[in-house]
């Protein structure tokens, strides 16, 4: 009690000290007058500076002093000051940046409670076979180490009252859903028991965005009934009983969640919640006996039910990229860090005279100390703040760009990749964990020894100790091996992304739109979607002023593979990429007709039945040519059974091969025209047109709801937009260059501080060397020598660690040309080597000589 | 250099506390009554004086208010608290206790 009020009043003090100082100065004038021989009482300052030590709050105007001196200090070497800054801002904004994604991604919580007891459930190893009656599994029996069976259902509905149709995705879901993901609500309720019981009003939980979108946020849309249609015809009242948090995902990655409606039936249970401390192994067993207790058709050789913790499931992939970055900005860092102690070790040297003014006049080592670790502190502080501002301002359009790279969202969505306290922290740690080492810096200079011998000597600058040297070279090596890493690494990045942009295609993604178009089953009952996709193309074609071309499958995912016969070929059958298109499809997408002729509208009609094969598929079924004319079928290919064959199409054009990925190995491919019978609800649209997205978008839903209340047309994105792969690589590419961009130019920086430095040390012998007629040339020679040996160190630490880093990179980028990308990093670093040691020699030597010598 | 105050450490506080237990005073008239009422044994010195009001003021033992002094120049008056009176009782008791151990020592040595 006692404490705290002592505290309120030393606060109360620090609040009103400057009033309460002059009263104490009043009190003692009078004090002192009243006393008649004034000269008895003691020094009014020195009393009054010993009455406020009482309060405790000298250490502030303490620091206030310091921080004074230690900006007057950094004024006198703005250069300094300001390249320490910028560098560090700029090493640190990268750091944060990654720290804010490795957060997101591997540190932060999920939006699931507990995530650690998540798991998932593998009734069998990877593959088409899983044991029966796994539905059946009696999870009661299982209830002393499974807490909560997770069990989800996904499903699309369609909502149809509202302006346009909109698909919706649902997970119908168990008991166990809400309490074993911990499921919370933003508004209303979640599922209860009640929800569950037969006969019981069928209720729905609301997803987030649906509800921002749909409902446009309303809070009264609790107890409001939504009509959601079945794609099979049926359709169900439910009414919302509460909005999802925002953060809350399940199901597919990426994929949107916006209905969750209880389950009634049984089904099979992928994620399970364990009891608190039972180990995963445990789990396994009991669920392995469970299984087996209820399925019939167990083979021998089954390995049993399998745990996975749903966390490392969904970052396990993606860990070693997110690490791989981590280690790339941690070097980053490190560079940057050498490269502002190498001009503190410089600036330290140049100081020497100054630090021994202040040694000879009684400052202490610890004020010395104080000082320098100040100075170091306001340059990292400052540093810190630049980058926090900056990755704060550029999270925003970086965070969608790193997901689409990884290939999922963040677990608690894009969103979470930001500032939160967790990266601050980090961050903060990091930054005077460097401050504290910076500040050790200077004081290798050997300010401390021969003040008088500093004091003596006419040049500021003192003359390194060897440890100083030492330190100095290795700091410099550092910077450089650094950079040799960023650089190879860098280099083998932009080749693969170069392979990537050069390679052949087969068709021309630029300028190229698609919209993904779904229709209801039961409005087709006959299955005749081909009748939609028919006038939509027409029409569409008519409003849009350029041909809209169907296909069945989306840009940039390999095609599913059908088994291919040729008629005159006997029963030799090939494995060919499937897919169906429309009219006009080859001349839309820019893919190239060796032979023969594109797709028609009447091919789908027509009672001929016609395909299309690529040049691979045609060399391979007719290597002596002349494909056109010739007879083929296609076979689905099922692990059992065979289903009937395809009838016999007369190839009616051979088209150039097309490569759906980069590593697309299956450029043998089989296109058949849409009919009838054979199109299905969900097709893309293509058209090349240059349009804005926005114009195209409502031109084709008004058209398709004139055709079809019922048909869903997504928004059109840009095809070359969805080449998620050469996006990625360009991204990584593209930050890696930053990288090494800003290493090169740090190691040059460096190399460039240090040769300055030299020569200024040694500019009485260069001048006499000039007199003499040294050239230009060979003073750089001088100097080269010198650095080439630092130079040579950091490249060979470099080289090894960029080995290193190649067999790491091996499996992600897979045409790494490690020595080609080592030479170009070599000749990068002994190109801004010799520039950055030789302009420091130029100056030196372009200056007359005798004023250098007249200086002395 | 300190002048010889006559004091035995650590009671000037005891000392302070117990002239303002009587009535509010300013920090000369501390002294002076200090200096009176000990016949002029003990003298408080300015240096010790004000960092010893300002412990008190932490402490929350006294509390001061702006005053005008017998010349007419703005000073503080410093006034006892609830809790500056039983730091006194408290401390009084503390130093008899020591100094009659002492005596005891003393006579019986």
């Amino acid at each position: 009690m006692s404490v705290i009020g002592e505290w309120g009043r030393r606060i109360w003090y620090l609040l009103n000290r400057r009033r309460l100082d002059e009263q104490l100065r009043l009190e003692m004038d009078a004090h002192r007058a009243q006393m008649g021989s004034a000269g008895r009482f003691g020094n009014t300052l020195r009393l009054r500076e010993r009455s406020r030590d009482v309060w405790g709050w000298q250490w502030i105007d303490n620091l206030a002093r310091d921080i004074k001196l230690a900006l007057r200090a950094l004024r006198r070497s703005r250069g300094f000051a300001a390249t320490s800054v910028i560098s560090l801002a700029l090493g640190l904004a990268l750091a944060t940046t990654s720290v804010a994604v490795v957060n997101a991604y591997l540190i932060r919580a999920w939006p699931y409670a507990d995530v650690d007891r998540l798991y998932h459930v593998r009734y069998a190893p990877p593959g088409p076979w899983e044991p029966s009656g796994m539905s059946g599994l009696d999870w009661r029996s299982v209830a002393d180490v499974v807490e909560h069976p997770v069990t989800a259902v996904s499903a699309t509905f369609y909502l149809t009252d509202g302006t346009h149709a909109h698909a919706a995705q649902a997970q119908r879901v168990g008991t166990g859903f809400v309490p074993g993901l911990g499921v919370r609500v933003v508004l209303g309720r979640t599922l209860g028991d009640d929800d569950f019981r037969a006969g019981s009003e069928r209720v729905v939980l609301v997803g987030h965005a649906l509800w921002l979108t749909r409902y446009g946020g309303d809070s009264s849309v609790i107890g409001r009934v939504v009509r959601a249609e079945f794609d099979d015809g049926g359709n169900e009242s439910m009414r919302i009983v509460g909005v999802l948090a925002p953060d809350f995902h399940f199901g597919r990655a990426g994929q949107a969640l916006d209905l969750v409606i209880p389950l009634s039936a049984r089904a099979r249970t992928y994620t399970v919640r364990l009891r608190a401390g039972v180990p995963p192994a445990v789990a396994e067993r009991r669920l392995t006996a469970a299984a087996r207790a209820v399925s019939t058709d167990i083979p021998p050789d089954w390995t049993g039910v399998e745990l996975e913790s749903v966390h490392e499931r969904y970052v396990g992939s993606i860990r070693p990229i997110l690490v791989g970055i981590t280690i790339a900005t941690g070097l980053v860092l490190l560079i940057v860090c050498a490269n502002v102690a190498v001009l503190a070790l410089l600036r330290g040297l140049r100081r020497t005279k100054e630090l021994a003014v202040r040694v000879a006049l009684g400052s202490g080592r610890a004020h010395i100390a104080r000082m320098l670790f100040l100075e170091s502190g306001l340059i990292s502080a400052a540093a810190l703040l630049i980058a926090v501002g900056i990755t704060g301002a550029a999270l925003g359009v970086i965070a969608p760009l790193v997901e689409s790279q990884l290939g999922r969202p963040a677990p608690r969505g894009t969103d979470a990749i930001a500032l939160d306290t967790t990266v601050l922290l980090m961050i903060g740690a990091a930054t005077l964990v460097i401050a504290v080492a910076l500040s050790f810096v200077p004081l290798l200079a050997p300010w401390h020894r021969r003040v008088a011998d500093a004091l003596r000597r006419a040049s500021a600058a003192a003359t390194e100790g060897r440890g100083a040297r030492h330190v100095r070279s290795a700091l410099v090596a550092i910077e450089v091996a650094g950079t040799v890493v960023l650089l190879v690494v860098c280099a083998s990045t932009v080749q693969s992304t170069i392979a990537m942009v050069r390679s052949e295609l087969g068709f021309a993604p630029k300028g190229l739109l698609r919209a993904r178009v779904v229709l209801r089953a039961r409005d087709y009952p006959a299955g005749d979607f081909a009748r939609f996709h028919e006038q939509f193309r027409t029409q569409g074609s008519a409003v849009l002023g350029a041909p809209i071309v169907y296909s069945n499958w989306p840009p940039f995912a390999e095609f599913p593979t059908q088994l291919v016969e040729r008629a005159d070929g006997g029963s030799e059958r090939t494995s060919a990429g499937a897919i169906r298109v429309g009219a006009g499809y080859f001349a839309t997408l820019g893919i190239a007709i060796r032979d023969g002729r594109d797709v028609r509208a009447s091919d789908g009609a027509g009672s001929a039945q016609v395909a299309f094969v690529s040049e691979s598929l045609a060399r391979r079924l007719w290597p002596e040519g002349g494909a056109v004319g010739r007879q083929v079928r296609t076979i689905e290919e099922t692990a059992g059974g065979e289903p009937p064959p395809g009838p016999w199409r007369t190839v009616a054009g051979v088209v150039a091969d097309v490569r759906q990925t980069y590593p697309d190995a299956q450029r043998a491919d089989i296109y058949v025209p849409i009919d009838v019978a054979g199109s299905g609800r969900f097709g893309s649209f293509y058209v090349r047109t240059a349009q804005p997205i926005a114009a195209v978008s409502t031109a084709l839903r008004e058209l398709a709801t004139d055709l079809d209340a019922g048909a869903i047309v997504d928004l059109p994105r840009a095809v070359s937009d969805e080449n998620a792969e050469l996006a990625g690589t360009r991204f990584i590419t593209g930050m890696l260059t930053v990288f090494a961009g800003v290493a090169v130019f740090l190691a040059m920086l460096g190399m460039y501080a240090v040769t300055a430095y030299a020569v200024q040390q040694r500019e009485r012998e260069l001048a006499i060397r000039v007199a003499l007629g040294a050239t230009h040339r060979a003073l750089t020679r001088l100097f080269l020598r010198d650095g080439g040996v630092v130079i040579a160190l950091g490249l060979v630490a470099g080289v090894a660690g960029a080995l290193f880093a190649g067999r790491m990179l091996e499996a992600r980028l897979p045409s790494v040309q490690t020595p080609a990308s080592l030479a170009a990093a070599a000749a990068v670093i002994v190109i801004a080597g010799t520039l950055a040691i030789g302009g420091p020699v130029r100056r030196a030597s372009v200056r007359q000589p005798a004023s250098l010598l007249k200086n002395e | 250099m300190p002048r010889d105050d006559g004091l035995l450490p650590g009671t000037l506080a005891m000392l302070i506390l117990r002239v303002l237990a009587t009535e509010p005073l300013h920090g000369y008239a501390i002294a002076q009554r200090i200096a009176a009422l000990s016949n002029n044994q003990l003298s408080v010195e300015e240096g010790s004086l004000y960092p010893a009001l300002q412990k008190l003021l932490l402490k929350g033992w006294a509390k001061a208010a702006a005053a005008v002094s017998e010349s007419g120049r703005s000073v503080r008056e410093y006034r006892l608290t609830a809790a500056g009176r039983k730091q006194l009782t408290a401390e009084r008791e503390r130093f008899e206790r020591t100094t009659g151990a002492i005596f005891a020592v003393l006579r019986t040595a």
